[in-house]
């Protein structure tokens, strides 16, 4: 299955992956490749199937709704790469119009 | 006398109950070949050499206390969360990040009285299956430094298999246990899904990962097993009760045990050593007290398309938290979605971007039921399938892989071909079911042959038993072994 260049580009927007240019290309042809590949389920007739998320056999457990103890927010904020105040600091999520 | 690294576990702890050695002695013996040969194979990204000899210098004066695991060396692939410890994924974007906590896994081997002494070389958030996605470089066969160990915990059945340590721990996925067992001549187990906690496993497919020990032989893998396998409440899908013994009953045999071959065998393709090794397994099991039987396997085929779309559409959701935020890499953007486009866009290696790429599309608007909901369909087919011959068999019998292992460079373009690899792990991981692979001979080329039983969720009881059986009608460990001297030699990149 060929995909197209456009479809390519959604994909990269979606998955927020910027592509390099030489890698484009090569990427392109295999996703068409594998994408071919795993359509072949197509052909398995499972009208007597139910789409199976979990496997059965097991009740999940859920925890009671208690405070427990949990790791320090300054433990947890050392691995980021900026942070202010006890918060992650992220650039300008909002485009300023600078003009 | 065998060497201190040539011991099993019970026999390190017959050493180190007699005073013949101390987890020191032990530890420095470890630490001395990983020095000799791990330049060639290169199967660690870390070696904590002064932390292991702390902790054997602390354990050598508390004594064992009867701690299972007491003194043992373990390696542990990279994408195992220890404490203030690298955790890399062998991926850019998670260079030099160091968790804030333990997985439950090290947490129970440490307790158990292991030591942790580095972590393994894996193919970049556990995708592929030959460890040549590493963003740190490939790891070698130590059965021939030009072939890949298989992956994509090739580091640690690389380590195992180079005598670097006597246990690893790798994650499996689709096989990523159980095919680099094979292709390095080691026993790999996945449990049932469920069995060993996820908590501190970097998630790839949530759904499908179990984290599994690496051993030289069955009886070790049992005791690893017995440590690191129950019930966790950090892990909502952690399987309640407690895990059934594996030790007790190890040596039981294979009478009236219901053992299950595919039919049709004569159309795997698969290499012509593996045939034979397949062969004369169902000869060793057709002339013990086991009763034979055949079955339709569900399609392997199916299964392994099944496969790349669940675990890709998982893995798309699951690594959407590398984002630059919280950890790791950071491109210097001035927009957040820059940021984060950027940062993904060379954080990341090429096999992980595709698998987002394509989780991304059959998760899409228009593609979602075609593909993910299909799958999910035939997931439910497959499960079926396995319920209906597990009705009637305690085991299935298989290969592990259709080939011995390739050469490193030899399928990296080739995705499709790279993803047959594991034709024979997948269905295991779709299914849930604990699986087993175990060397049982080698190739034309000197290469390890892996084989590979299945039993039903819940039952690793059965399958070590009979791993336990066809190890010693195998005799493998007995009859091969790596040149150890070639990968001492220095001899690198082939050359």
């Amino acid at each position: 299955m060929e995909l197209k260049d456009k479809d390519l580009e959604q994909l990269e927007r979606l998955a927020r992956v910027e592509l390099s240019g030489e890698s484009r290309a090569k990427l392109r042809e295999q996703l068409g490749t594998i994408i071919e590949f795993v359509r072949k389920l197509q052909g398995i007739d499972t009208a007597d199937y139910k789409p199976k998320a979990y496997l059965g056999g097991f009740e999940p457990e859920l925890r009671r709704d208690e405070a427990k103890e949990c790791l320090e927010t300054e433990e947890v904020l050392g691995a980021a790469p900026d942070r202010q105040n006890g918060y992650f600091r992220v650039p300008p999520v909002i485009d300023r119009d600078d003009s | 006398m065998k060497d201190l690294t040539e011991l099993s576990i019970a026999e390190l702890d017959r050493a180190y109950a007699s005073g013949r050695a101390s987890p020191v002695d032990v530890v420095e013996a470890y630490l001395d070949l990983i020095d000799r040969r791990d330049e060639v194979v290169r199967s660690f990204l870390h070696i904590f050499g002064d932390r292991a000899l702390e902790r054997a210098s602390a354990l050598a004066a508390e004594g064992s206390n009867g701690r299972p695991l007491y003194g043992v060396p373990v390696a542990v692939k990279d994408n195992i969360c220890m404490r203030g410890l690298p955790t890399s994924c062998a991926s850019r974007i998670l260079e030099g990040y160091r968790p804030p906590y333990d997985a439950t896994v090290v947490e129970r081997l440490e307790e158990a009285g292991a030591v942790i002494i580095g972590k393994t070389n894996l193919d970049e958030f556990a995708m592929g299956s030959s460890t040549e996605n590493s963003a740190f470089g490939a790891t070698r066969n130590p059965w021939n430094p030009d072939c890949a160990p298989g992956g994509s915990s090739g580091g640690s059945a690389a380590a195992v298999a180079a005598g670097l340590v006597p246990v690893a721990l790798g994650s499996d996925t689709g096989g990523s246990i159980r095919q680099p067992a094979a292709f390095c001549g080691v026993a790999g187990l996945k449990g049932t899904y469920g069995r060993v906690s996820r908590y501190g496993l970097v998630a790839f497919a949530s759904s499908l990962d179990q984290i599994g020990p690496f051993t030289r032989n069955i009886e070790d893998c049992a005791r690893v097993m017995e440590v690191i396998a129950g019930h966790d409440p950090h892990d909502a899908t952690s399987i309640t009760g407690s895990p059934p013994p594996l030790i007790a009953g190890l040596e039981s045999g294979v009478r009236g045990l219901k053992v299950a071959i595919p039919k049709g065998t004569e159309k795997w393709e698969i290499g012509e050593d593996v045939r034979k090794s397949f062969d004369e397994t169902v000869d060793i099991l057709k002339g013990s007290e086991a009763d034979i039987s055949e079955v339709d396997l569900p399609d392997v085929d199916a299964s392994i398309a099944c496969y790349y779309i669940l675990a890709n559409a998982e893995a798309s959701s699951n690594l959407a938290r590398y984002d630059g935020v919280k950890y790791g890499l950071r491109k210097d953007v001035k927009n957040l979605v820059g940021m984060y486009e950027q940062t993904r866009g060379e954080g990341f290696g090429e096999e992980v971007k595709r698998r987002i790429l394509l989780g991304t599309y059959v998760l899409s608007s228009g593609y979602y039921d075609a593909y993910y909901t299909k799958a999910q369909q035939v997931k439910a087919l497959i499960c079926d399938g396995f319920e209906a011959i597990f009705k009637g068999s305690d085991l299935i019998v298989l290969p592990t892989t259709p080939t011995a292992a390739f050469r490193i460079g030899e399928k990296i373009d080739d995705p499709i071909a790279m993803y047959l690899s594991d034709i024979f792990t997948t269905p295991a991981n779709i299914a849930g079911l604990p699986a087993i692979s175990i060397p049982s001979g080698v190739s034309d080329d000197g290469l390890p042959i892996g084989m590979q039983l299945m039993a039903a969720a819940g039952n690793e009881q059965v399958l070590l038993l009979a791993a336990r059986f066809l190890e010693k009608r195998y005799g493998f460990c007995e009859k091969h072994q790596p040149d150890f001297g070639r990968l001492e030699g220095g001899e690198r990149d082939g050359k």
